[in-house]
This record gives structure tokens, sequence and C-alpha cells, in this order.
């Protein structure tokens, strides 16, 4: 329930809004923060719920489901049903017939799957195909190493025609970005005030996002999740679009492509899996059970179509060049929470759906090569692109593309520091990224250009508004004390680490160290162009007599950076307040692929 | 190959036929086409007999020589400011390469076609008897459906050729 | 002699029976005409009504004969009915279909500015002539009933596509319709012609039985097969019948792009299927050679129409990207769709030779989807440009504000057609995704979705059009009943999108 709260509150709030008069604009305003204070409301009570090792395990909910899908079924038929249902894996739907030259020949195996073939079949004719469908899905997913560490799960049926369910719950990787979600639109909210132009559609938009957002990382049913995904893309279309800077309407259309791109394979991908060997589900964590006997080559291009969708997300070179461009044209908030959980959702597919789903794949040497590689060119290019870059919000975006190549070099190496490390960057580049571009905009708000070498001795005037900057600054330059330098630290340590790690295995390709050293020197140029820019920006002597005037921070910008510097240094003195609510995902999470699939 | 009185007109009625056509392409004034369009039918008509459809023949020759080819001559008669003057076909000169090979590949794809099919196997009715009555008998019965939805088309369709020949009469007046 | 005429005699009182609703558009053609003369300068709005009765009227005859099956105007012989129409539940769906459209159609017409305060009968009466054209193309399971059906509707088109004499463009456009379909239908009544020489039958049992004993080489019934389907894609507006599309869409009056884009298109669809399915009898598999040569083997259709469908829809989206002219564009996003719809096709093809059969079910899904959508952005574009003169996308700026709900329709409608969740758009195009995929058109799927990305581009140059960009030009009234018909034909589209099941479920019942 609370779940559910969380992700359409502000689907109603965007009803609301709309049906409110146009031109007060003051309560549009607060009414839409109404709303995500309310969707925020359930999201602290999972958040600290899950913390306190609250909520009831997701193999509960689905056992207790399947248990009330055989006990709908028909008398006559529950005992079949359950019967095959004892041995879930074994007695699996499938498509291929398979006839054997000579019955006398028969294997033990090949025997036991005729006998449940045979019984499958004769459900079929008595009308109960799809009771033991579903109670077979959720006592797979029951079964899924995935699935132990997910509560607060909700399920219920969607469509039935296509096996579509509804399918909710959250678990140590996506708790942290639901409230990351839930805290940046409040202080998104509250800073967007100052937005006069379309106030209505604006807020209803940005509600709409939000819902999207939440059942993004929500949604344990492929298609649901999709479903999100996709209306992920359309009020951010119109965000930019709409309340952008002079090339808004390019920067947006190229968002969209883009990602539309890199979903449509996606929904490939995800419909090869529907089909395969006729299990005909949707349902993630019953996958995710299967996923260790799929074969490598049905791996690798289900990895490599979603890693396109992801990737483009993330945004992954050479897919990021949308990136600049939408940060650059949108308004603030929108860049904020562009910055702030957008680019997660790619992070987050990778190890919800592309690790799980296709984990041979993922520990082959192309694709440890692949993403680590990617990875170091990320941060490597991003960071010197950042460097090159003369306007604030253009180096501010770049810097995310260098950032985010963190993430994928911890989700490389597959030791457990370097996914926790690479998690955590997520996060904390979703308070850094998101302070940072409220830092620009601030600041853009009163100048009304972004140019780096124009500005100079805001320092001075500003010195409120100066102490946020250098927080959130040195932040993302990973700064011993703050929250960057611990999920970076994390990320080369289990990086270093995966070649000893590793060093007998045969399946795991580990991640070759001199990627690692290669990706060094990025920490080097962050700390170069951040410093840099730093002192451009804030030190020395304003350059325009105009600058003088700018008054500091007035309370909205003040209440939106607070929780976000706070985070900032919390989270660099005690990260175990994050990191042990996840860590036991995490480490099943790894086990899983590690070991290919197999639990 | 035995040569008999079938063969011999088969070939000739086939050159009336095609030799025409050639000529209905490449002839430069419009009433020449339209006569060259004449022999080529009349070609046409007579292979149709010859194969025994005696019904189908007289249709070309009412319907394609009665009709529409005194169609396009009275067209031409009637649009045209001077009868006598000879009227280009084509205004300036194309290359005739392009045509000459598409032409040729798709008689070589239907030549090969209809070479290799098996026709024989669904001969129709036998040659010699007259074919009027069969036709006649299967028009009002199996396809007696067909053969009503005709008038039906033909209906509207020729109400809707007088709705666009017609002036409208607020252009009249105007 | 007397046999024969006794047998025709049963034979047309048992068809009469079921051809009710064909009789009474039939019936309706000749009102209308009449009613035209006589009604003259009473009530120019008169016709109009006369032709919604006549639709409901049709509706409800053929309400009556859903269920039925069977084949009429035929001789039963030992091996099964040899008849001209197939009632079945497919012809019905498209029957439907094809009637609801023109019964949309009609009140499009009657606001749109180019007809108002005109003698209307005859294109109402031109509009039922089609209507009953694709009924016979829906039902026909001969060739020669198809190819008269085809000429049924496309007269009828021709006509009603030139019905503005005042209008340049739609004497262009009509001419330009008349020159390729004849080009189309001669091209199909060839392939006719040596179908008819290798099987000996224009009836498609008796394709399909000759099919299975003797026939052609491969390539020469490919050939035929080929060139009677250049026929049925005229009608469908796909590759490589496709030329007259834009210039026929742009140059008609709305109210008919509107009902060829969907009526004409689900005709021609019907009736290709059906024939499709001749060939495709007896699991896909049927015998090449002579004697005792022959030996079995499955046709390339899906090969064909997949590559139909690839190409339809890359031609469509690509032509589309550089179109301003609002109905232009359309055209081309019709062309892309019956692309997808293909797919469908193509699908089904490759479905018939697998144990598990053919599958309908995404193509007619799809086309209730694309029923709702198409009529839907066409009726906003008609009532926009009869207010304002509308016809570049241009001039659609700033319509957001002007008439939110006229936007808000058209954009629901755009993003349906990208297939945009949730919409039914997007339900309608992960069916047949998700048909591709199970049947191993793996390329054709991945075909399809990049060819979604680049249709992102024109829709949404239609959508910014709409939303962000700004206009002075004033508030545009829509009018009660035009928003009625908004809501009737913009509701589905999210309902389609959303609670789907009900409907998913239905449209398996209507294949074979």
């Amino acid at each position: 329930m609370l779940l559910t709260l969380a992700t359409f509150l502000p689907l109603l709030g965007m009803v609301v809004v709309l049906l409110l008069p146009k031109d007060n604009k003051n309560l549009i305003r607060w009414t839409a923060t109404a709303f995500a204070v309310a969707a925020f409301i359930p999201i602290l009570m999972i958040t600290v719920g899950y913390a306190g090792g609250k909520g009831i395990p997701a193999p509960e909910t689905l056992r207790a489901e399947a248990a009330a899908v055989v006990a709908a079924a028909p008398a006559a038929e529950r005992g079949r049903i359950t019967a095959l249902l004892a041995d879930a894996r074994a007695n699996t739907p499938t498509l291929r017939e398979f006839t054997p030259a000579d019955p006398k020949h028969l294997s033990d195996g090949d025997k036991k799957s005729l006998a449940a073939k045979a019984e499958i079949v004769a459900l079929e004719k008595a009308g109960s195909y799809d009771a033991w469908h579903e109670a077979w899905e959720l006592t797979l997913a029951a079964a899924s190493p995935i699935s132990q560490d997910i509560r607060y799960m909700e399920y219920g049926t969607w469509i039935p025609a296509l096996n579509i369910h509804y399918m909710m719950g959250t678990d140590g990787l996506s708790m942290p970005l639901i409230f990351l979600t839930g805290l940046l639109w409040v202080l998104c909210f509250v800073y967007s005030f100052s937005i006069e132009n379309g106030v209505k559609g604006y807020f209803a938009l940005f509600l709409l996002l939000q819902t999207g957002l939440i059942g993004v990382f929500c949604a344990l049913d492929f298609f649901l999740f999709y479903v999100f995904w996709e209306i992920v893309l359309l009020p951010m279309y119109f965000l930019i679009g709409y309340w952008g800077g002079a090339n808004r309407l390019y920067a947006a259309i190229k968002f969209f492509i883009y990602t539309l791109v890199g979903s449509v394979l996606m929904l490939v991908a995800m419909l090869a899996l529907y089909w395969k060997d006729g299990f005909d589900t949707f349902n993630l964590l019953t996958l995710t059970s299967l996923s260790g006997s799929f074969d490598i080559g049905f791996q690798t291009w289900i990895f490599l179509a979603l890693f396109m969708g992801f990737a483009i997300k993330v945004p992954v070179f050479p897919f990021h060049t949308w990136l600049p461009d939408a940060h650059v044209q949108a308004p603030t908030a929108v860049s904020v929470v562009l910055a702030g959980v957008l680019l997660k959702m790619g992070g987050y597919g990778f190890y919800r759906f592309s690790y799980t789903l296709a984990p041979d794949a993922g520990i082959s040497e192309m694709m440890v090569l692949l993403i680590g590689g990617l990875g170091l060119i990320n941060i490597v290019y991003g960071a010197l692109c950042a460097m090159a870059q003369k306007d604030f919000k253009s180096l501010v975006a770049y810097s995310s593309v260098s950032h985010m190549g963190f993430v994928l070099l911890g989700l490389a190496a597959m030791t457990t520091e370097g996914i926790q490390g690479s998690v955590l960057q997520m996060f904390n580049h979703g308070v850094s990224s998101a302070m940072m571009f409220l830092l620009v905009g601030v600041l853009y708000e009163r100048a009304h250009h972004r140019d780096l070498d124009r500005f100079g001795g805001i320092g001075l005037q500003m010195p409120y508004y100066t102490g946020f900057a250098i927080i959130g600054f040195f932040a993302s330059l990973g700064l011993p004390g703050l929250n960057g330098f611990i999920s970076e630290m994390l990320v080369f340590m289990g990086a270093f680490n995966s070649e000893t790690f590793f060093a007998g295995s045969s399946t795991v390709f580990a991640l070759p160290r001199w990627i690692v050293y290669l990706a060094l020197p990025g920490v080097v140029l962050t700390a170069g162009y951040i410093l840099w820019t730093v002192q451009r920006v804030y030190m020395g002597t304003a350059k325009k007599e105009e600058y003088k005037t700018f008054p500091d921070l007035n309370w909205r910008e003040v209440f939106s950076l607070t929780p976000l510097a706070a985070l900032c240094i919390i989270l660099g003195v005690m990260p175990q307040l994050v990191l042990d609510p996840m860590n036991a995902t995490l480490d099943h999470l790894r086990a899983f692929i590690v070991a290919g699939g197999v639990n | 190959m035995d040569i008999d009185f079938g063969t011999i007109m088969f070939f000739a009625l086939a050159i009336v036929a095609v030799v025409p056509a050639f000529m209905v392409v490449l002839a430069r004034d419009i009433v020449r086409v339209a006569f060259w369009l004449l022999a080529s039918l009349c070609g046409v008509a007579g292979l149709y007999i010859l194969l025994g459809a005696d019904f189908l023949g007289l249709t070309q020759v009412l319907v394609y020589i009665g009709g529409i080819l005194v169609l396009i001559l009275f067209g031409i008669m009637m649009t045209s400011k001077d009868p006598l003057h000879e009227k280009a076909t084509a205004s300036g000169k194309r290359s005739p390469v392009t045509g000459l090979v598409t032409g040729a590949l798709v008689f070589a794809v239907l030549a090969a076609v209809i070479v290799g099919v098996g026709f024989e196997e669904n001969k129709g009715v036998s040659g010699g008897e007259p074919t009027t009555t069969k036709l006649g008998e299967v028009l009002l019965t199996d396809y007696v459906l067909p053969f009503e939805l005709v008038s039906v088309l033909l209906l509207f369709v020729l109400c809707g050729a007088a709705y666009m020949a017609r002036r409208r009469r607020e252009d009249a007046h105007a | 002699m007397q046999n024969s005429i006794d047998t025709a005699r049963k034979v047309v009182a048992e068809g009469m029976s079921g051809l009710l609703p064909e009789l009474l558009l039939a019936a309706l053609v000749c009102v209308l005409l009449l009613a035209d003369l006589f009604l003259r300068g009473v009530k120019p709005r008169a016709t109009a009504w006369i032709a919604v009765v006549g639709f409901v009227a049709c509706g409800a005859a053929l309400v009556q004969r859903y269920g039925a099956h069977a084949e009429i105007f035929g001789w039963v012989q030992s091996d099964g009915p040899r008849g001209m129409l197939l009632n079945d539940h497919f012809a019905w769906f498209f029957q439907m279909f094809v009637l609801a459209a023109a019964l949309v159609c009609v009140p499009m017409a009657m606001d749109h500015a180019a007809f108002r305060s005109r003698r209307m009968g005859e294109f109402y009466a031109l509009l039922a002539a089609a209507t009953l054209g694709m009924f016979l193309m829906a039902s026909s399971t001969n060739l020669l009933m198809a190819y008269l059906g085809i000429e049924f509707a496309s007269m009828a088109s021709y006509l009603a596509t030139a019905i503005d004499k005042r209008d340049r463009a739609g004497s262009e456009g009509g001419l330009k319709y008349v020159i390729y379909g004849s080009v189309a239908s001669g091209v199909m009544i060839y392939g006719i012609s040596l179908l008819y020489g290798m099987t000996g039958s224009m009836h498609y049992g008796d394709i399909a039985r000759a099919l299975q004993v003797h026939a052609a080489t491969e390539g020469q019934l490919m050939i035929a097969a080929v060139l009677i389907f250049a026929g049925f894609a005229y009608k469908m507006a796909a590759f490589p019948m496709h030329f007259w599309c834009p210039d026929v869409y742009q140059g008609a009056p709305t109210p008919v792009t509107a009902f060829l884009s969907v009526a004409s298109k689900a005709a021609g669809f019907a009736a290709f299927v059906r024939f499709l399915a001749a060939f495709t009898a007896h699991d896909g598999t049927f015998f090449i050679g002579f004697g005792d040569e022959k030996v079995p083997a499955s046709f390339g259709w899906p090969v064909i129409i997949g590559g139909a469908a690839a190409l339809s829809m890359t031609v469509g989206n690509l032509g589309a990207l550089w179109q301003t002219n609002v109905k232009r564009l359309l055209a081309y996003s019709s062309i892309a769709q019956a692309g997808y719809l293909l797919m469908a096709v193509a699908v089904y093809a490759a479905g018939k030779g697998q144990p598990s059969g053919g599958d309908l079910a995404p193509l007619i899904y799809y086309f209730v989807a694309y029923f709702f959508m198409n009529l839907g952005a066409f009726h906003v574009i008609t009532v926009i440009g009869s207010r304002t003169g509308a016809t570049s996308v241009a001039d659609f700026a700033g319509l957001g504000r002007r008439a939110p709900w006229m936007a808000f329709g058209l954009g629901l409608c755009l993003l349906s057609l990208l297939g945009m969740p949730p919409t039914g758009g997007f339900v309608g195009k992960l069916q047949l995704l998700s048909a591709a995929v199970k049947h191993d058109l793996l390329w054709l799927a991945i075909l399809a979705g990049i060819n979604t990305a680049i249709s992102a581009f024109y829709y949404f140059k239609l959508l910014k059009c709409m939303y962000l960009d700004r206009s002075d030009a004033g508030v545009i009234r829509s009018g009660a009943a035009n928003m009625a018909v908004l809501a009737v034909l913009v509701a589905p589209v999210l309902i389609l999108g959303l609670a789907f099941s009900p409907i998913a479920d239905l449209s398996r019942g209507f294949g074979f």
C-alpha cells in the first residue's frame, strides 16, 4: 500500500493541479508541493521501515499469493497443481516439443519431463492452466535469490490476457533511489516557485514525472517497468521543450529520440524473454530464477539489447551526447532531477535487469571489458570535456558523465566493494550533482549568463551561497570527509581487487588492473576542473559591478540546498547509513551474478 | 512440326496483334496511334476466336473497337482545334533504353512463367462449340452475384461520371 | 438446363437471406441518389441524416448476422462449397469496422467547410458504395469477387476524392488515384489470370486444394502471387503500391482522407489475408513440381510480406520526416502504419507453418486501435481545418492554448500512432512486436523498433507545434457535436492502452 501511495499520489496531484484555476499561481505551487510532501511521507516510512528490517519479505508475499491462486483453482485440479509445483523449476512449461526417437532409451530426466508435460496438458484441458501457470510463476519468483531482500511487495493482476501483473517492491538497491526521488521532488518544487510562465503545466508535468520515476524503481514486472519508463519520457520532453533555454526544442527532441531508441530495443529484449521457451511471463523475479539456464548466445544479445536501453540513459560514452544539450537547455529544477535521478534509471537498470537476466553474459570477458572500458572512458573523457567547458552548466553536465563512469567501473569489477561503491556512487552523485545544478541555477537567476570566464569574486558577495557551493563541489570532487570520497574509494578498491579476487575463477572474467590504473588520473582531472571552477567563479574580485548587487540566498534556496549539503556531510562521515540497508541486497545480488544465475 | 491451317492463322493473327502494338508505342501522331491500336485489338479478337472463345472475341470487337476506340477518336476530334494537324504524343525526346530494358525484363519474366507452367492441366471448355449459351448460363447461375453487383457498380459510376462532367450551376452563373 | 436454373434459384434464395446488410447498402446508394434530387433546397443536411439512418440500419442487420458461418452464392461439390462470399467472424469484424468508419465520416463531412450548404447526396451515395465494396472485399472467397470488391471500393473512392470540383488539389488527387489504380488493378488481374491458369479456379478453397496436388514451380507461383499482392497493396497503401497515397490524402477532402486511411486500408488487409490463407492452408506446406517429382515446400510469404512491411515502414517514416502539410504527413504515417500491420500479416503467414497455427489477434487489435487513433487525428484536423483553414504543420502552432481539448485529443492520437504507453497504439504495437519475436522474425521486430524511433521525429513535430510554439491567434470554438465525436474517438485510445484485457480477449475471436 505504501509503495502504491508513493507512486500514485503524484499522479493524483497532477489531476488536482490540472483542475485548479490557471491564474492562481500560488495555489498551484502550494498544492503541487503539498502532493510532493504527501508522497514523501510514505517514502520516508518505507525508508525507515526498510532500514529497521520492517516490511513483509517478498518470498512470503509471493508464497501466500501462490497459495491463494492454488486455493482458487477447482478442487479436482489442486492436487495436480501442487504436485507440479513441488519442483517448479523442473516442471517449466515449454513450447519445445521433444519426441524421443526411441521411448525405450529415455533417461530418467526425460521421463520426468514427459510426465510433467502430460500433467500440464491435462491441466490445460481442464481449464486450470492459467491458475497453474500463475502459481508456478509465483513459486519460482519466491525461490529467486533476488527476491529474499525485497520487501513491501504489492501484487495484483493487471492484464490477464498477456499475463501482466501489478508487482511492486523495494530492496536495498531501489530504496535509496526512491528516497532520493521523494526528497528531490520536495526540494525542486520549493525551488521552482520562481517559475512564472505556464505554472500549471510545469507542476502537473513534474508530478507526472515523479510517478514515472518512483514506478520505475519499484516495478518488478518487466511490462510495468517499461510503461513507467516510457511515462518518464513525455513530461521530460515538454519540461525541457517549453521551459528550457534558447535551443530547447533541439535538446528536447534529441533527449526524446535517444531514449526512445534505447527503450525500443529494451522492448524487443523484453518480448524475447517473454517468449523464451514459452515461459509467457514478464515477472522479473521468475525470469531471474530461470536466467541461469539461458544459453550464452541468447544471454549475450539480451544483455546487449538491454545495455543499449540503459547505456543511453546513464549515459555511457558514446551515447552521452544528448546529456550536455539537455542539461544546458533544461530549467534548473529539471536539470536537478535529470542528473539526480533520471540518470540513475540506467545504472539501476544494469543491476536490476541486465545482470540478473543475463548473468553469464555479464561476467564474460567481452562484457567485463566493454562495461569496464566504457566506464574508464566515461571517467577520463568526461573529466577532460568538463575541463574544456566555458558554460557552467555544461561543465556540471560533463562532470555527471565522468562520475557515472565510476558506477560502471564498480559494476564491471563484480567485487563486494566495487558493487557497494558503485551503488553508493549512484546515490552520492544524485545528491551532489543535484546540489551543483541548484547552485548553478541560483547564480544564473542573478547573472543571467553562465559563462565561467565572466564570473569572479562571488564568494565575497554571497558568502552563504559560496559556503554551500564549496560543500557541493568538494563532495563531487571526492574530498575525504564528504560523501563522494567514500564511493569513489570503494569503487577503486573493488576494481583494483578484482584480479586478486577472481584469480582462480574459471567463469568470472576479472576486471584487468590496467583499466584501474588508467582510470586513476580521472580523479586528478576532476580535482583540476573543480578547483579551477571554484577559483574562477568564487575567488578573486568581482569582474562586473552588477555582481556586487547580488543578494545572497533567499529562504527557498536555503531550503532546497540545506538537506543536500547535510547529506553530503553526514554520508561522508557515516556512509553506513546507506550502506548497511543495501549490503545484504548487494551481497546476494553479487553472489547470484558471479554464480552465473545458479542458486 | 506439322503446319496446319490453325497454326498459320495463329501466327498471322499474332503478327496483326503484335506489330501494330509496337507501332502504337512508336508512332508520333495520335490519330495514327489510334488506328494502329484498332489493328492490334482486331488481332487480339481474332486470336480469341481462333482459340474457341467466340463470345469473348466478339465482345472485344464491340467494346474495345466499337466503344473505346471510337470514343478516343471522338475525343481527339472534339478537343483539337485543327483535326487534320499532326498531334505529337510526347513532347521532347526520351532515351528509350530504360523503357526497353524494363520491358524486356518484364517480358522475360512473364514469358518464363507462362511457358513454364503446365496450363494444359487446366484446359477449359473444348474448342468448336459456341460458348455464348454456356457463358449466359454461368453468368445467371454460378456467377449471378458478381453479375448483379457489376450493375450496381455501373449505376453509381455513371452517376458519378455525370456529376464530374456536369458544369456546376454556380459556375455557370458566375 | 432446367436443373441448373433450379439450383441457381435455390442458391440465390439462400444467398439473399445472408446478404441483408449488403442489400441495404445497395439500396442506400439508390435512395441517396434519388433523395438528392428531391430534397434539394428542402434541407441541406437531410441526405446526411438519411445516410446515418441507412448505415445504422445496415449495422443492425450486421449485428444480426454475428456468429454466422456460411459460404453463400456458390455451388456445393463433394469436397466443400464453392461460394463467392464467406460470412464468418473475420468478415464480420472488418465489415463492422468499415461501417463504423463510414458512420464516423458522416458528421465529419457535415462539419467540413467544402461540404457545407452543398448537395451532398452524391457524396454520401459514394460513401455507401465504397462501404459496400469493402464489405465484399472482407468476405470474398473468390479472386473474382475480391477483384470486384476492390474495383467497387476504388471507383467510389476515386470519385469521392475529386468530389470538390472547385478544389484543384482534389481533382489532381482524384486523377492520380485513377491512373495509379488502373495500373494496380491491371497488374493484379494479370496475376489472377496466371494463377487461374495454374490452378484452374479462382475460388480460394480450390486454389488451396490445387496447390496441394499440383502446381507450378515456386518461382512461377511467386510471380503470380506478387502480381496479385500488388493489387491488394494498393488498397493497403503499402510498399510497393504507395505512390498515390500522399497526393490523394493531401488533395481529398479531409473526411474522405480519413475514410480512405482507415476503412480502405482495413478492407485491403482483410481481402489479402483471406487470399493468403488459401496459399497457406494445410499447415503452410504445399507441393511444387509435377507428377512424381512433387516435393513439399513452404512458400516464402513471411519473407515477401515481411520485406514489404519493412520497406513500407521505412519509406513511410523517412518520407514523413520532411513533410510540412499535415495531411501529407499523416499520409506517409499511414504508409508506415501499413508496414506495421503487414508485419502482423507476415507473422500470421509464418505462424501458419508452425504447429501453434497463425494468429490474427495482433492484426485485429492493432486495427481497433488504429481506427480510433487515426480517425481521431483526422477528426481534429477536419475541425481545425474547417475553422481556421489550417493545412500546414505550422498552422497548428499554439493549438494547446487555442483549442485545448482538440489539441489534447490530437496529441493523444499522435502518441498512440507513435506507440507510447499508455495508449492503444502502444499495446497494439507491443502485440505486433511480441508476435514477431515469437515467430522468429526478430529482424523485423528490431526494424520496426528503429522505425518507431524515427517516427517520433515527425509526430513530435506536430506535438511540438501544438504545445511548444507560441501563437497569438484566437481561441477556436469547436462546437458541442464535434467535442462529442472527439470524446467517442479519443476515449478508447486511452482505454485500449490501460484496460485492454477484454478487447485483447475479444480480438482472438475474429480470426479464421
